[in-house]
């Protein structure tokens, strides 16, 4: 019996620790599963009515009515943000966490829900509702369980101290995300040190070991840094084709610069030392200490921390951070050197780091020379030292070497055009300056060549040459002459050079683009009626029928702030709207948006987050042709769905009528001044609609439309706007 | 006149009709209706700094009062060219009075002085627009500016006006007080903002302000002297009074009914 159980036992960890590793080469970005809570398909204003039944006994009626709105939008504006996910690993292990840190306290773990950010910032905080957020960005640098199970008893501290309330800022609405999650996660010192005060009681009542406490410190004081501090070696890039050479790489290391005790006196937290020393101080209250670093085991914080790190790589690669992505797949790498997805994401990174190049902005990308610290700093300098061409050949090289180690996918396709398309679209690239030989070929056909009797003939033949010559012989390639190291990347594309697919490829994706560009020249050429009869000519098909339509925003502003009741009004009226109108053309809509989650369910909502996620990566940079980092699944939704054009829309209205200082010119003028007072109430609506269409298949952005205009909000003014979309949709020609 | 609707004609049927969706659900012409108030407060006020009183009939007597509200209706045609412009053509008859005793102080027989009552006009107007907004508007819903050029022909109405003999407050009636044959034109020049809510798919509201400055072109402005007409009012003195109201106008306030087809 007990030799059977043992088998079984070591045939479960077995298949535990493949299916682990199998998970990790052939990683799928972590979604939600199961029901949904009622956190996210409860309606905020529901939620509000609900928690203004408790009595908030410090607030008057005015600050309880502005700290509910906050909080209550704000977080659920983050809860169906597309970052946020619920049923887990990650979440459920933290909710694992958070039931042995409060075991003793079943009435306070009742209250409290936990749930994983899809963040590269390293934090974690609790909201006035219950609700505690940890980021993958934090797991992702702790080195143990003992080190989230203190983040996460301070964070319960600072709910059941109810710190939020005392600390909310009455005075200004935040508007974006960001400050609102900075704000949610800043507290006074007091409040710090009190929080951590109940935390480390939590932490000891649970039995940690108290060595992990201080060390927590350490992964704030370095939460810039990557998650792991390995040098990338000189010869990281370096293959059968792609030499280079080291002095691309840094001479000198860049110094890690945090310090424990900064000036912390306009800050809202105290500094690292304050903490840690205060830490130190409280430790002294408790004895006899547990030992525990690993209650629900090593394995699975490991699995765990390795998922929330090959989560980070997919969002640099959102927020377009490519080297900082590059850096962590390095350092994956060593760990999963098999994996499709680290390989995949790679080919993302190249691609990415290229087309910003190619669009001038490779700044965006890359971390200026202040910046940079510890070893990461190594992969910025070699990518900003990079001219373009020399950038692109990396890429391309990168990239075909990446297909050709992957099985044949859509994905790897896709991005394999995409490089195509920089390359020829390039003034900087010209495949003709590119060697047919590797590096250490015409490096060694070189020196050959310089100690070959035919070079002395050479040599006494170039004697005679004209300055002329001399420098037409340079610039020609093929001499062996010639062979520069400095431009090493000219060697890297040897087998594609000699390749006529490739070389096929590259020239006829070069003449249909240029093809293109003379039918657009042409076209600008026209006169407007010219045009007009063009464009009736060349109509297009219609392409449009169905389309799944996304969150449709609507934000009011009142005096600058957003007026969330109106807001919440112009939303449910702009999505009417939109489907009311589409009915008109026969258009189907499918509807996925955080008001119907009970109707789509947690497929729904998955789908939802992935093309929320796939707007937040286009709108990096919108002059790019981002390639979306979760290709497969922008695939799968269309084939649900049967259609993959998707609507993404935004509508902000405000009324400000402005009275002109110019105004004062009617002193001179009484009776003007009468005639010019209805003006300014006249034009005081400003309206901002904006709305792309997207195609999830070619992952491209199909229509766009964007409107200003002084018109009030109305239901039948938002149809008549989205009639005049909708129906020149189909009236409009390629250019 | 006529030269101006041979224009509007021209330009309205050289339009493409094929050209970019616009219009209101798809529909380029529009029809509106409009009533049109204003409070003629600059003139009242200009009539009060000058001393004479505006005289109203009140059966065999008279009040003093001074006119709180002229109106008129207009019917306007349209056409929405692009999304952003429109060209319209209005047609409208606008009730309004004038007080005979301002600026020229008194009605003189060659006798006796008099104050006469208010003198009440009928002016049908003739105007062809042009409508445009902020370059992503989509005419015609929303805020909109008009500016245009147009004609005036003024009728005073006729019948037999009350006299305030000066000095003593017996009322007499005359039908001489104007020539009954008199009529007169201005040109006017308009801007006007306003603003096009929808109600349902081929209806607005409409409301907005209008400006308007206008100015007598009529052949009487250098013709007739007081001394040759054999009325109470000359021509020239009418010309000067309904130019005097008119001139005054700081804006009017109009709202109606657009209907979309």
């Amino acid at each position: 019996m007990l030799k059977k159980t043992i088998f079984l036992g070591i045939t479960f960890l077995i298949q535990i620790s493949l299916w682990g590793q199998i998970e990790f080469n052939n990683y799928k970005t972590i979604r939600c599963s199961g029901t949904i809570p009622k956190d996210f398909s409860q309606l905020t204003t529901d939620k509000i009515s609900e928690d203004s039944q408790e009595r908030r006994e410090n607030l008057n009626k005015t600050q309880e009515k502005i700290f509910l709105e906050g909080i209550h939008y704000g977080i659920d504006g983050l809860l169906h943000s597309g970052l946020v996910i619920y049923g887990d690993p990650i979440s459920e292990y933290v909710e694992n966490i958070a039931d042995k840190l409060l075991a003793k306290r079943p009435e306070v773990r009742k209250k409290l829900r936990f749930y994983t950010l899809k963040s590269n910032a390293t934090n974690a905080f609790s909201t006035d509702q219950g609700i505690v957020f940890v980021t993958t960005g934090l797991i992702s640098q702790l080195t143990n369980e003992a080190q989230l199970a203190f983040v996460l008893a301070h964070e319960i501290s600072h709910y059941t101290e109810k710190h939020v309330v005392a600390t909310f800022e009455y005075k200004t609405r935040r508007t974006q995300q960001d400050d609102q999650i900075r704000q949610l996660s800043t507290y006074s010192k007091d409040k710090e040190f009190e929080a951590d005060s109940i935390g480390i009681k939590l932490y000891y009542e649970t039995g940690y070991a108290k060595e992990e406490l201080t060390p927590a410190f350490d992964v704030l004081m370095y939460s810039y840094l990557p998650f792991d501090e390995i040098e990338v070696p000189v010869n990281y890039f370096n293959n059968e084709y792609l030499f280079v050479p080291e002095n691309l790489f840094p001479k000198k290391k860049y110094e890690i610069k945090a310090i424990e005790n900064y000036d912390d006196t306009r800050s809202s937290h105290p500094n690292i030392k304050k903490r840690k020393s205060h830490v130190e101080e409280s430790l002294k209250n408790f004895r006899n200490w547990g030992d525990q670093i690993f209650l629900l085991g090593e394995d699975r914080f490991h699995y765990i921390r390795n998922l929330c790190r090959f989560e980070s790589i997919r969002t640099d690669i959102l927020d377009a951070n490519y080297v900082d992505a590059l850096y962590s797949i390095f350092l994956l790498e060593r760990q999963f050197p098999e994996s499709t997805y680290l390989k995949k994401m790679k080919a993302h990174c190249w691609l990415g780091m290229a087309q910003y190049k190619h669009n001038g902005s490779i700044s965006d990308v890359v971390e200026r020379n202040s910046e940079l610290e510890g070893e990461i700093a190594a992969l910025h300098y070699v990518i900003k030292k990079l001219k373009n061409e020399a950038l692109y050949a990396f890429a391309l090289r990168e990239i075909v070497d990446i297909r050709k180690q992957l099985p044949p996918s859509d994905e790897m396709n896709e991005i394999y055009q995409r490089m195509l398309h920089v390359i020829t679209t390039s003034k900087s690239f010209d495949l003709d300056k590119f060697s047919d030989k590797t590096f250490s070929e015409a490096a060694e056909e070189f020196l050959n060549s310089k100690h070959s009797d035919t070079n002395k003939v050479e040599v006494e033949k170039s004697e005679k040459l004209s300055k002329y010559d001399r420098i037409k012989n340079k610039r020609n390639k093929t001499d062996p002459t010639v062979f520069d190291s400095t431009k090493f990347y000219y060697y890297c594309l040897s087998d594609l050079i000699k390749d006529t697919l490739f070389v096929d490829a590259f020239k006829s994706m070069k003449d249909s683009i240029s093809q293109v560009q003379d039918q657009r020249d042409r076209y600008y050429a026209m006169s407007y009626k010219e045009r007009l009869e063009f464009d009736e000519k060349n109509k297009k098909e219609k392409t449009f029928s169905d389309f799944i339509l996304v969150e449709p925003i609507a934000i009011s502003y009142k005096k600058g702030k957003i007026n969330y009741e109106s807001s919440e009004k112009m939303e449910e009226d702009y999505r009417s709207a939109i489907n009311t109108t589409a009915s008109y053309f026969d258009y189907s809509i499918y509807n996925l948006n955080s008001k119907e989650l009970k109707s789509i369910g947690t497929t729904g909502f998955n789908e939802r987050s992935i093309l929320s996620n796939f707007l937040m990566q286009m709108t990096q940079d919108t002059e790019i042709d981002i390639l979306p980092v979760d290709y497969d699944d922008l695939r799968a939704i269309k084939k649900n769905y049967g259609t993959g054009k998707v609507i993404f829309t935004i509508v902000e209205h405000t009324y400000a009528p402005r009275v002109s200082p110019r105004a004062l010119w009617f002193i001179f003028y009484p009776p003007g001044f009468l005639s010019y007072i209805p003006i300014p109430f006249m034009t005081g609506n400003e309206t901002e609609l904006n709305l792309i269409i997207v195609d999830v298949e070619k992952a491209k952005i199909e229509e766009s439309v964007s409107y200003y205009f002084k018109e009030p909000m109305f239901k039948q003014i938002l149809e008549a706007r989205m009639y005049d979309i909708f129906k020149n949709l189909n009236s409009n020609t390629n250019y | 006149m006529r030269n101006l609707i041979i224009l509007f004609l021209i330009c309205f049927f050289q339009l493409n009709l094929n050209s970019q969706t616009n219009g209101y659900f798809g529909k380029k012409f529009i029809l509106e209706s409009n009533l049109m108030f204003y409070n003629p407060c600059l003139y009242n006020v200009a009539s009060y700094m000058d001393g004479s009183e505006n005289y109203k009939s009140s059966g065999d007597s008279y009040k003093i009062a001074n006119n709180r509200l002229d109106y008129g209706y207009r019917l306007d045609f349209g056409f929405n060219k692009r999304r952003n412009s429109a060209i319209h053509l209005e047609v409208g008859q606008e009730f309004f009075s004038f007080n005979p005793n301002f600026k020229y102080s008194y009605v003189y027989d060659g006798f006796t002085s008099y104050y006469a009552e208010e003198v009440k006009v009928r002016s049908l107007s003739f105007m062809p627009k042009i409508e445009f907004t902020s370059p992503d508007g989509l005419l015609p819903v929303g805020l909109y500016n008009q500016i245009g050029i147009g004609v005036n022909y003024y009728r005073p109405l006729i019948k037999d006006y009350s006299l305030i003999e000066y000095g003593s407050n017996s009322v007499t009636k005359t039908s001489e007080l104007f020539n009954p044959e008199f009529k007169s034109k201005s040109i006017s020049f308009l801007y006007k903002v306003g603003m096009r809510i929808p109600i349902n798919k081929s209806m607005l509201f409409n409301f907005g302000f209008r400006y308007l400055f206008t100015w007598n072109i009529d052949k009487y402005m250098l013709g007739e002297s007081y001394a040759e007409s054999k009325y109470l009012l000359s021509n020239y003195s009418m010309h000067a009074m309904i130019n005097a109201k008119e001139i005054r106008k700081i804006m009017l306030f109009e709202t109606g009914i657009t209907f979309a087809f």
